[in-house]
């Protein structure tokens, strides 16, 4: 394998990362559109403790802790707005983070942080299996009852003895951790980090890649982000009408299936037995 | 059958919106294994009233107590896991979850969500234990059992309604609050409610209930309190209230046939 | 000199107020946040001055810009907006981005991505009033601003397209059933919005005397914070928060840098959205429409 198309796996792993992030949030009716804002938290956090000689792994988890909590902090105001105020609320957010790292002194500011020690795509790829695992054992869980219940009728699960605050907040908090990991892999990947890399486009096209791929299930973030990620790519005659072709593609996708690619409750064993079908 | 022990008393219940009362010095009990009807024109308060005593809003007078305790003001989802559970006016299931989900959402309610997360499902329910028996039992009772993989929005209206009742029950609830549970129901389907909500009563629940159709409320009812604009008008067996002038006054010339 | 940097916020502003209007329109009616608008002011800057290099009158310049951003919101609504579910917001905040995509791709490939200068014109020369000086751009953007919101007002309260506009704010469905013109609205509320975005594009492009490929998403973002803060339904609330926020800015970047300012802007607008969505004049002042 070439060292351009492992570099394009590590993208497809920050991608579904930022996919998930999104993901887990949405579940919950929450539209979290400052995942760029986490993402630099956990990048910055993970660069900085790099920087300072702790070990790879140790700094990724690190950023993902760091943007746990940051995304715990926020998710409990959170709970004040709802639907388009919540997002451009965090849309605020992921503003915020891009102007505070740009005046931070110990950040690097504008130039950003440089030096970073490298991540080997192992490691990478290590990392977003055990964080989309975890994810992926969560929605077997009894709690993921609890977030699809809350999701359908937030109201009527308050009055099932359901603690919806909590579980709001915590889905907050994984989205956080979730794009601090995208964030920290970044960093140690490209070994440049600087404000403008998180910006608005990063937030929207994490979007983008849950509603596209399914916002219903696990497999569509993963879905999406990989095919978003690598269409174009593999669509080299249109290199410059990339954008515009992503953007016909979403309106498309959003016209005939909003709901996404993949629907609710498929199974990882339809979507390969849909495969195989096709292929043989 | 009912027994002395008061579950639920209200205290000279009220709340204000704005410059309306919309509950105003309401005072009534619910005892252990007795059915209390709530009944009034629309736009009386009923459902109001449900949701002082659930804790969707905090009276702005008045208490409730339950089990011997002041409820009044505290959080939903902690009353609900205390004992008191409810339907509602417009139906509110999970759209996306199978009956038999929305039956371990409910059996499971108390347990912490740490110890929810490391629960894979699907575990087996069925021969869990409810006031009714076990879980299958209550679902066959009600109808549900061949639907338990259903999803709730598949089911017919009348099995929605009824997925409502036994959703509150997994909640293994001492009092049932019920708005409206026949609603839109056939005649057939009304009875076999009935029958259900007579048999939940004698296992020892109390129920308030609210309703339109007066031989259900006949039918099913020990005591009946009347509401308008908030007040109460009065509370009496089923029969004192159908003789009760005050009450056809009340919804304003109707004539209700209680028997 | 603090007296010509409150002058040249408040007029700034009144250009924010339009920004801010393009966007309270759209979530004021149709509940949906417009996010091809930064595109749309975009093209209204870019036409404008090919236009203006044109030698084409500035009158006529005006209206051009308003007109490609009257037709591309129109295109929005007619290809995607009108097919997608609207009761879902994620959905529809995406058709806006995905059509913005577009757009954007559409602006770098026609004009490049270099930084475009507008020529040296006579509106942005500054005219001397007393111990302050102003420039025709500024005055027109506020001028615009008031006119405007006058004439959206007396629309909205006075005709059947308000009637139904206001309808439409409070409850799509009903307004549907009652046999309302709820197409005629949605079209009319995307096409007076972007006529809007245009025109402020081209003001502010003037305005900066430059404007380069990311200018919209840097006005969009100042708009939707004027929008925030007078209160998202709200259209007098857009008329005087932009000039609170032109002022906040000018002052801002003048004593703390851009930095420190962007940091404070967004700041405020993440508290203000979390602590008083409904914004400064919120449900207490002029209630034109209301979203539910």
């Amino acid at each position: 394998m070439s060292i351009y198309q492992v570099g394009l796996l590590v993208q497809v792993c920050i991608n579904i990362l930022l996919g998930m992030s999104v993901y887990v949030a949405l579940s919950t009716r929450q539209l979290n559109l400052g995942a760029a804002g986490f993402m630099a938290v956990g990048a910055y956090t993970a660069a900085l403790a790099s920087l300072a000689g702790i070990p790879i792994s140790a700094s990724l988890f690190l950023g993902m802790l760091a943007t746990m909590v940051v995304g715990l902090l926020i998710g409990l105001p959170a709970l004040r707005v709802s639907g388009i105020y919540l997002a451009m609320a965090t849309f605020a957010f992921g503003l915020v983070v891009e102007s505070i790292f740009l005046v931070l002194p110990f950040a690097g500011q504008a130039r950003g942080l440089a030096g970073i020690p490298p991540v080997e795509p192992i490691v990478v790829f290590a990392w977003t299996a055990i964080a989309l695992g975890g994810v992926f054992l969560l929605t077997r869980s009894q709690f993921w009852l609890r977030v699809r219940s809350i999701h359908d009728d937030e109201f009527a699960a308050s009055m099932s003895g359901l603690n919806v605050t909590t579980v709001k907040i915590s889905m907050f908090g994984l989205s956080g951790a979730l794009a601090g990991l995208a964030g920290g892999v970044y960093a140690h990947w490209f070994v440049y980090v600087e404000p403008s890399a998180f910006s608005v486009e990063v937030s929207i096209f994490a979007a983008l890649y849950v509603i596209f791929g399914g916002s219903r299930s696990f497999w569509g973030p993963v879905v999406g982000a990989t095919i978003l990620t690598l269409l174009p790519e593999y669509a080299r005659g249109l290199d410059a009408w990339r954008p515009a072709f992503i953007g016909v593609v979403l309106l498309v996708m959003l016209i005939l299936r909003p709901s996404g690619l993949i629907g609710r409750g498929t199974s990882l064993r339809s979507l390969l037995a849909r495969r195989v079908r096709r292929s043989s | 059958m009912m027994s002395e022990k008061t579950l639920l008393q209200t205290r000279d219940l009220s709340i204000q919106f704005g410059g309306i009362r919309a509950v105003d010095g309401v005072e009534f009990s619910v005892h252990a294994g007795e059915v209390v009807g709530l009944i009034g024109p629309n736009g009386a308060g009923k459902t109001t009233l449900l949701n002082l005593i659930t804790g969707v809003y905090k009276p702005t007078s008045g208490t409730v107590i339950f089990d011997g305790r002041r409820i009044d003001g505290r959080v939903p989802h902690l009353i609900a896991r205390s004992g008191i559970a409810r339907t509602f006016q417009n139906i509110r299931l999970f759209r996306s979850l199978t009956v038999m989900e929305h039956v371990q959402l409910a059996l499971g309610s108390a347990t912490g969500h740490l110890k929810s997360v490391f629960q894979l499902k699907p575990t087996d329910h069925a021969r869990d234990a409810t006031v009714m028996g076990s879980v299958e039992d209550t679902l066959t009772r009600f109808g549900l059992w061949d639907q338990r993989t259903q999803v709730a929005s598949e089911l017919s209206y009348g099995l929605q309604r009824k997925l409502e009742i036994v959703r509150a029950l997994m909640l293994q609830p001492q009092l049932l609050l019920l708005d409206e549970p026949t609603a839109g129901m056939n005649e057939d389907e009304t009875m076999e409610v009935a029958d259900l909500i007579r048999l939940l009563s004698d296992l020892g629940l109390g129920v308030l209930l609210i309703e339109h159709n007066m031989p259900f409320v006949g039918k099913t009812c020990d005591r009946v309190a009347v509401i308008n604009f908030g007040k109460q008008i009065t509370t009496g067996s089923p029969e004192e209230v159908r003789r009760d002038p005050r009450v056809l006054e009340a919804y304003l010339g109707d004539d209700h046939d209680y028997s | 000199m603090l007296l010509q940097l409150i002058v040249n916020g408040l007029l700034l502003g009144g250009i924010y107020a339009l920004v801010a209007l393009a966007f309270s329109l759209n979530m004021g009616i149709l509940g949906v946040l417009n996010l091809a608008t930064p595109q749309i002011f975009l093209f209204g800057a870019l036409v404008g001055l090919d236009l203006l290099n044109g030698q084409v009158p500035f009158v006529f310049v005006l209206l051009g810009s308003m007109a490609i951003g009257g037709v591309l919101a129109l295109i929005l609504e007619l290809v995607g907006y009108r097919f997608v579910d609207k009761s879902d917001i994620v959905v529809t905040l995406l058709t806006t981005v995905a059509f913005g995509l577009v757009l954007e791709n559409i602006a770098e490939r026609v004009w490049g991505s270099q930084a475009q200068f507008f020529p040296k014109s006579d509106l942005a020369s500054r005219i001397d009033l007393g111990p302050v000086n102003v420039s025709a751009v500024q005055l027109l953007g506020i001028g615009l601003a008031i006119v405007l919101v006058a004439g959206l007002a007396a629309t909205v309260n006075r005709t059947a397209l308000g009637r139904s506009l206001r309808a439409v704010a409070q409850n799509r469905d009903a307004a549907v059933i009652l046999g309302l013109r709820v197409r005629r609205a949605e079209v009319a509320t995307f096409l007076i919005s972007g006529v809007l975005a245009g025109g402020a594009g081209l003001l502010l492009g003037l305005n900066y005397g430059v404007i380069s490929l990311d200018f919209g998403i840097t006005i969009g973002i100042s708009g939707i914070a004027a929008m925030i803060l007078g209160g998202v339904d709200n259209l007098w609330g857009a008329v005087v928060a932009g000039p609170l926020l032109g002022l906040a800015t000018v002052l801002g970047t003048s004593y703390l840098g851009a930095n420190y300012n962007n940091l404070l802007v967004f700041g405020l607008l993440a508290v203000a959205l979390v602590v008083r969505p409904q914004g400064l004049l919120g449900k207490t002042s002029h209630h034109v429409y209301r979203r539910v």
